[in-house]
C-alpha cells in the first residue's frame, strides 16, 4: 500500500516529517527508560517481523493475491507505540539497507500505515468485550488496512493541487483524489476482509499460547 | 568521508532533487550519479529500472490516457517524473552499495544495534519465508486453490509471530552473555 519515492512533494513531505518526528518522540519516550535487555531485542524482533510480513501473499478470491500489511497484528500483539516505532524503522530499513520504498515518502507512510493502522487496531482490542470479541477484532483489522490506505490515497491525491505548474500541470503525483481513491481503497477493502481473517487466526493462536498480554 | 557525512550528503540531494522541476537537470543528475557509481553502474541502473517500473508504468500509462482524453496531455511530465524518481532510486541504491548504514547510524547506539539486530533478523525470517514457499510448491502437483494458498500464508504468519517470540528471548540472552548489557 505504502508510496514509493519521488510522488511526495516537499511542501508535503517536509511538515510530515515533522508531525511524524513529534510521534516518534511520543512513541519512543517510554522506551528511552527502559531500553534494557529486553526492549532493544524485542523491538528488533518485532521490526524483522513486519518487515518480512510484507513478503507474505494474501491470496484474494479470484486467482490474484496482495502482500500482507501485517499493522493490525503488530498492533494486536505489541501495541501503538512498539508497532509504529517497529513500522517506521522498517520503512527506514527498507529505504536505506535495501534501497527499496524511500526517504521521501517514509513520514506519510510511517504516519498512516503505522501510527493510525496501529491505533486503529489497539482501540478496538481495547473496546473489544467477552461477548463480541470476534466482531470488534475483525473490524479492528479490516478498518487497520482499510483507513491507512484511504489516507494514503489522500495525501497521493492532494499532490496536484500542492504542487503544479502555472498551467496546471502537476509536478509530482499526477492524480487527483477521484481516480486515486477508488484505485486505492477498492483492492485494499478485499486485502482488509482476508487480512482480518488472517488476524483473527493469529489472535486465536495467540491467546493459546497466552502471547496476548506479552 | 566518513558513513555519516555520505547519509547526510544523500538527504540532502533526495531535497535538492524534489526541489528541480526541470527534467534535463535531473537527467543530468542521473548521468553524474551513474558515472560516480563506477564498476556497479549497470547493476544499480537495472535493479532501480526494475524497482521503479511496475508503479511507474501504471502511472505513466494512466496519466497518458487520463490526459489524452482531457486534452492536457504533456510529454514534459512524464520526462520530469520518471526522471526524478529513477534519480531517487539510483541515490537509494547507490547510497546501500557504497556505505555501511550501521556505521553511519552510530551516533546513536541504540538506533545502531537495532538496525544491525533488525537486518539480522530480516534475512532470517526471509530464509523462513522462502523455505516455507519452496516447501508449498514442492507438494503441489497442481496450481493451489484458494484455501491451500490461505492455510500457506496463516502457517507463514504463526511461524513468524512463534520464531519472533522465541528470537527476541535468544538475543537478549546472548547479549547479556556477551556483557552487552554491563555498564
Amino acid at each position: 500500500m505504502h508510496i514509493p519515492d519521488g510522488f511526495i512533494a516537499p511542501q508535503c513531505y517536509l511538515p510530515a516529517y515533522l508531525v511524524a518526528g513529534g510521534f516518534w518522540v511520543w512513541a519512543s519516550r517510554d522506551l528511552r527508560q527502559r531500553l534494557d535487555e529486553e526492549t532493544i531485542p524485542r523491538l528488533a524482533v518485532i521490526t524483522a517481523l513486519a518487515y518480512v510480513a510484507g513478503l507474505i501473499m494474501l491470496p484474494i478470491p479470484g486467482g490474484s493475491s496482495g502482500h500482507l500489511v501485517g499493522i493490525g497484528i503488530l498492533g494486536m500483539l505489541f501495541g501503538i507505540r512498539l508497532a509504529f516505532l517497529a513500522y517506521s524503522l522498517v520503512l527506514l530499513l527498507q529505504a536505506l539497507l535495501f534501497g527499496a520504498g524511500g526517504i521521501t515518502a517514509l513520514p506519510v507512510n510511517a504516519l498512516a500505515v503505522g501510527l493510525v493502522g496501529a491505533s486503529v487496531m489497539t482501540l478496538s482490542m481495547r473496546w473489544q468485550n467477552q461477548r463480541y470479541a470476534v466482531f470488534y477484532l475483525t473490524t479492528g483489522a479490516f478498518l487497520a488496512v482499510v483507513i491507512p490506505a484511504l489516507l494514503v490515497a489522500l495525501v497521493l491525491g492532494l499532490q496536484p493541487a500542492i504542487a503544479h505548474r502555472e498551467d496546471g500541470t502537476p509536478l509530482f503525483f499526477p492524480f487527483g483524489p477521484e481516480v486515486v481513491v477508488p484505485a486505492i481503497l477498492l483492492p485494499h477493502l478485499v486485502i482488509g476482509v482476508v487480512e482480518a481473517l488472517l488476524t483473527l487466526a493469529v489472535w486465536r493462536y495467540a491467546k493459546r499460547r497466552g502471547w496476548l498480554n506479552a | 568521508m566518513r558513513d555519516l557525512h555520505w547519509l547526510l550528503l544523500y538527504l540532502l540531494a533526495v531535497v535538492v532533487v524534489t526541489l528541480i522541476h526541470q527534467p534535463y537537470y535531473l537527467l543530468l543528475g542521473l548521468l553524474l550519479v551513474f558515472l560516480l557509481s563506477g564498476s556497479l553502474r549497470w547493476r544499480l541502473l537495472r535493479k532501480a529500472v526494475v524497482s521503479m517500473l511496475l508503479f511507474n508504468a501504471a502511472v505513466s500509462i494512466g496519466y497518458l490516457a487520463i490526459a489524452l482524453m482531457r486534452d492536457e496531455f504533456r510529454a514534459d511530465y512524464l520526462l520530469l517524473i520518471n526522471s526524478r524518481v529513477l534519480l531517487l532510486v539510483m541515490l537509494g541504491f547507490w547510497l546501500s552499495a557504497r556505505i555501511n548504514i550501521a556505521n553511519a547510524l552510530r551516533f546513536s547506539s541504540t538506533l545502531s544495534f537495532l538496525t544491525t539486530l533488525a537486518a539480522g533478523q530480516i534475512r532470517l525470517m526471509s530464509r523462513l519465508m522462502v523455505d516455507f514457499r519452496n516447501a508449498f510448491e514442492s507438494r503441489c502437483v497442481k496450481r493451489p486453490n484458494w484455501r491451500q494458498r490461505s492455510r500457506l500464508a496463516l502457517a507463514q504468519t504463526e511461524a513468524l509471530v512463534e520464531h519472533s517470540h522465541h528470537a527476541a528471548t535468544e538475543i537478549s540472552q546472548a547479549m547479556r552473555s556477551r556483557g552487552v548489557f554491563d555498564d
